[in-house]
């Protein structure tokens, strides 16, 4: 999700570059011409029939239930804002605002200053290994966050993680704890720091050194140069990043839950998950107030999201000219941030490195090399029934979200419909719902709602299509602005319909963004956790409730080479299909 | 007071979905919190127009769950139990009759409560049979959730671990024990700071002491019962002044960590666990502390499911010599067993199944706080 927040802000820029270029001498590029209203019209009611139906009500039911606290089954109990008084008469909500406060400030406090060091690195510097950042976001989007965490509790959990063994037993260090506020800060700063690395990278790149340099000529020193010039050109994006930061770190769920939760620390998204498992008799009311609550917060989260990313576009000033970023040379310092990059890549290969280290570590005692977890894990019950579904999931809910992103971008771009806008924040809407809110709300309407889906693959498609469309709009938008309408409009002269027009010159055009869009959507809806924990059956089991199964059971062995298997495969098929997506022209 | 108002409302809710669905078994007092006979159903009350192989007593019994069983295919089962032992019955049972697939849900037992009350409240199907500890199981059965059904094995089951109606037929039989207490590192703690009672888990020297969540509620609250409210809770504010890691994980997880040494202590690790790892030459030992929290579970079949043939044949399996010694293997003993300490059964100490969710709801505010 991280690298789609990146592109979504990446695309942002461009699309706003693309917007300017219309008003100038290309204004017919991006120019809506006449459509047949029935079909165009049609094509638009639906689509908004669709993705109304898709996010609207269970956001309604999840709302209406944290007010119907007496009956959570038939919704039919008195409206009450008990769930709410409760939460604010008790210390819990206090309790989890400051844990959600300390947690969110702190990973993007540390996740800001390590991704634009990075960022600025790479695109400014002559550091060498500027791939090895590259592959960190790569490892970061295709080894599953749960994973990270749990390599990272074997690595330096208190006590007998890898790291405080050798820390206690060489050193005579102490204290080491991966479960703790600072090591949630820690983890969660290395799932978003490549996501701000990459919100950073594109806009310090195309930085006109120009001005730069004038005010170095007009005898500015680098620091004036920076705190006048470069600081202001970027401030905006910056400030927008830091707003999308917020939002993800909030949203977090498997650090808090593996991590926080022995160390007594709650936020918001684990708070909502525990509240339902904690006694005989499920607290839909006080989970769904929860929920609500945190919509709120993070509905003014993004609306701040919206205002930075209007006015960054009013900072676009560098473009339509050729220039190159004059790269600054760190002399013998290249050595230094070259180390502190491999060091930094690491950080990212040791969890995974730990899981495939545990998974052939045998019983107890000594170290020897035994496969014995991986014929246990032969044995796992619906091992390939959950790899299966995952996979499907993935890529049904990849198609959905490419399918129905791609007709909205169109709508959006080629079409001059009143209310077209609308649709665009429809679709966007789930970008602020956290997998957790999106999970309970998904699951309140789908045992009610008459469609016989509930117990099968096709409720975790609809809310992956719903919660990961945003993003791939974000594919899909721009790839629309950067086609010229010219095409479109000789085959409407030529007589050719909408339809084919759109299968046979549209789509093939935006081949590489449709790829990218899959890809994204497959991969996280692959590992999600957060909204699988609330949709899984019996007969539905998926690789990421698995996963925590194994966790929850103890059976740690099985769990290792599960996590490896999964981290390995992941990576491979991950670096296979973006190598395939870049024959198509998609360039992440 | 509300959650009362919400149980009343659940049992209707649920005592509709049952007559919709056909389960529409003898009305229980909703009441009985004690295993055993007292409070299970109504005598002389008719069994309703559950499927009739519930109840089939004849010769070809065993033929007729088989043919139907094969013809289901599959059967739903929720289960509570730690997931190797949930893989070994179910890999167990496939083996015993090819071509009928366990479905395992395997999950806390409140989630799969609340999963079945979901799955009722949309009409959706559920479990076939389920699984867990015996209040978990009393408060299904309470919902006239439970279906009465003939067994071969009831007789084998002594009178307080079963719920059966006058002819003889079983709503709840408990097929396993395992006593859940304090475990620790051998290499990690002192010999001297081992508690001896539960009073001493108040030892500073036991700070940062791990508990599963799940297991812990009922841990306060069998320190509560011994101590009671007073110096129970003097007991209690000492162990969270030290610090204790309340684990959002299986009692197994948390033996395991004690064995790996994540942990050097642990209060509500199950002896099982801690047994198996001490077989595998972990530094893991289990204390017995006085009395010994009793997770009795208890398996019952319903009529939410889709495969009554499947659930009855695999409920005699359950509770039948195949199931058991699959069970006494992992080193999960049938209740009857004789142990030599203190046993408390948190149910058992409540008239009323309300009563005692009510308690229930306190101790997890106070395993909250730690």
């Amino acid at each position: 999700m991280e690298a789609g927040d990146a592109i979504d802000s990446t695309l942002d820029n461009r699309t706003a570059s693309v917007r300017a270029d219309e008003n100038g001498p290309h204004r017919s590029r991006g120019k809506p011409f006449r459509r047949p209203l029935s079909a165009v019209h049609g094509t638009y009611s639906v689509l908004m029939l669709v993705a109304a139906a898709l996010i609207l009500p269970p956001l309604a039911l999840m709302a209406w239930t944290s007010v119907t606290p007496g009956d959570p089954l038939t919704l039919g109990g008195d409206v009450s804002f008990s769930a709410y008084q409760n939460l604010i008469v008790s210390d819990r909500l206090a309790r989890v605002l400051r844990d959600t406060a300390i947690f969110s400030i702190g990973t993007v406090a540390c996740s800001t200053l390590v991704g634009a060091a990075l960022a600025w690195l790479v695109a400014r510097t002559d550091t060498p290994f500027k791939r090895l950042v590259y592959a960190c976001v790569f490892l970061q989007f295709a080894v599953p966050g749960m994973i990270e965490a749990i390599g990272w509790i074997f690595l330096a959990g208190a006590r007998a993680g890898l790291i405080t063994t050798i820390l206690s037993n060489w050193f005579g260090i102490s204290g080491l704890a991966i479960q703790s506020m600072s090591g949630m800060i820690f983890v969660q700063t290395l799932t978003l720091a490549p996501l701000m690395f990459l919100l950073l990278v594109g806009p310090f790149g195309t930085v006109d050194s120009s001005l730069e340099e004038s005010a170095h000529v007009c005898g500015a020193s680098k620091l004036v140069v920076y705190r006048r010039i470069t600081v202001p050109i970027l401030r905006p994006v910056v400030i927008s990043s830091l707003i999308l930061l917020i939002i993800r770190a909030i949203q977090s769920f498997e650090t808090p839950l593996f991590l926080g939760r022995p160390a007594g620390i709650r936020v918001f998204t684990t708070e909502i998950y525990f509240e339902l498992g904690s006694s005989f008799i499920p607290n839909y009311a006080t989970a769904a107030a929860y929920g609500s609550v945190l919509l709120v917060i993070l509905g003014a989260a993004l609306l701040l999201y919206y205002q930075a990313i209007k006015s960054s576009s009013a900072f676009a000033t560098v473009r339509g000219k050729g220039y190159r970023p004059q790269l600054i040379p760190l002399g013998r310092y290249r050595y230094l941030t070259g180390a502190a990059i491999v060091v930094f890549f690491s950080l990212y290969v040791a969890p995974v490195a730990a899981m495939v280290y545990r998974s052939l570590y045998s019983g107890f005692g000594e170290f020897r090399i035994s496969t014995q977890s991986y014929q246990l894990l032969g044995a796992y019950p619906n091992l390939w029934s959950g790899l299966r579904n995952s996979v499907l999931i993935g890529v049904f809910s990849g198609l959905g979200a490419v399918a129905i992103t791609c007709v909205a971008a169109w709508i959006l771009v080629r079409t001059r419909i009143r209310g077209r806008q609308l649709l665009d924040q429809l679709i966007s809407l789930p970008i602020v719902i956290p997998g957790t809110v999106l999970g309970l709300a998904f699951l309140i309407t789908y045992l009610r709602v008459p469609l016989p889906i509930y117990g099968t693959i096709w409720v975790f498609v609809l809310a992956y299509v719903a919660n990961y469309s945003p993003y791939a709009m974000r594919f899909t938008q721009p790839a629309f602005l950067q086609i010229g309408v010219e095409l479109e409009e000789s085959a409407s002269v030529s007589g050719v319909r909408v339809l084919p027009t759109f299968r046979r010159i549209v789509v093939p055009l935006i081949i590489p963004a449709l790829v990218g869009a899959w890809l994204f959507v497959f991969f996280h809806s692959f590992r999600d956790l957060s909204i699988a924990v609330f949709l899984s059956t019996s007969s539905t089991p998926v690789v990421a409730t698995q996963l925590l199964g194994m966790w929850v059971d103890g059976q740690t062995s099985v769990l290792s080479a599960y996590g490896s298997l999964i981290s390995i495969v992941s990576i491979v098929v991950g670096g296979i299909a973006f190598r395939y997506a870049r024959s198509f022209g998609y360039r992440p | 007071m509300l959650r009362r108002r919400w149980l009343a409302t659940v049992c209707g809710v649920a005592m509709i979905a049952a007559a919709c669905g056909g389960a529409n078994g003898p009305a229980s007092d909703g009441n009985g919190a004690g295993n055993g006979n007292g409070g299970a159903d109504d005598p002389g009350e008719p069994e309703g127009d559950h499927h009739p192989i519930f109840t089939y007593q004849g010769d070809d019994r065993e033929e007729r769950l088989l043919e139907g069983a094969l013809e289901e295919g599959r059967l739903v089962w929720y289960t509570a139990v730690v997931g190797p032992v949930a893989t070994a019955l179910a890999n167990g049972f496939e083996d015993a009759y090819p071509g009928v697939t366990v479905e395992v849900l395997r999950d806390g037992q409140p989630a799969l409560i609340t999963r079945m009350l979901q799955e009722i409240g949309a009409g959706r199907p559920g479990p076939d049979v389920v699984e867990m500890p015996a209040e978990g199981a009393i408060l299904v059965h309470s919902l006239d959730l439970s279906v009465p059904r003939y067994s071969p094995h009831t007789d084998e089951i002594p009178d307080r671990w079963k719920i059966v109606n006058d002819e003889g037929l079983v709503y709840v039989s408990s097929i396993r024990a395992s006593y859940g207490s304090f475990a620790y590192n051998t290499e990690l703690l002192d010999e001297a700071d081992v508690p001896r009672e539960l009073e001493d888990l108040a030892n500073p020297a036991l700070a940062g002491m791990g508990m599963p969540d799940a297991t812990g509620v009922r841990i306060i609250g069998s320190i509560l019962f011994k101590y009671g409210e007073e110096r129970g809770r003097e007991i209690l504010e000492a162990m969270g002044e030290n610090g204790v890691e309340v684990q959002a994980v299986s009692g197994a997880t948390v033996a395991d960590m004690v064995a790996r040494g994540e942990l050097a202590a642990a209060f509500g690790v199950f002896q099982p666990h801690a047994e198996t790892l001490q077989a595998e030459g972990a530094p893991i030992a289990w204390v017995p502390l006085n009395p010994v929290l009793g997770n009795i579970g208890s398996a019952l079949v319903t009529e939410l499911g889709q495969s009554p043939h499947a659930a009855v044949l695999f409920a005699d399996f359950l509770t039948g010599p195949e199931g058991r010694a699959v069970l006494e293997e992992l080193n999960y003993p049938p209740p009857a067993l004789e142990v030599d300490f203190e046993v408390w059964v948190p149910n058992e100490a409540y008239e009323s199944i309300l009563d005692y969710e009510e308690d229930f709801q306190l101790w997890a505010e106070i395993l909250d706080g730690f």
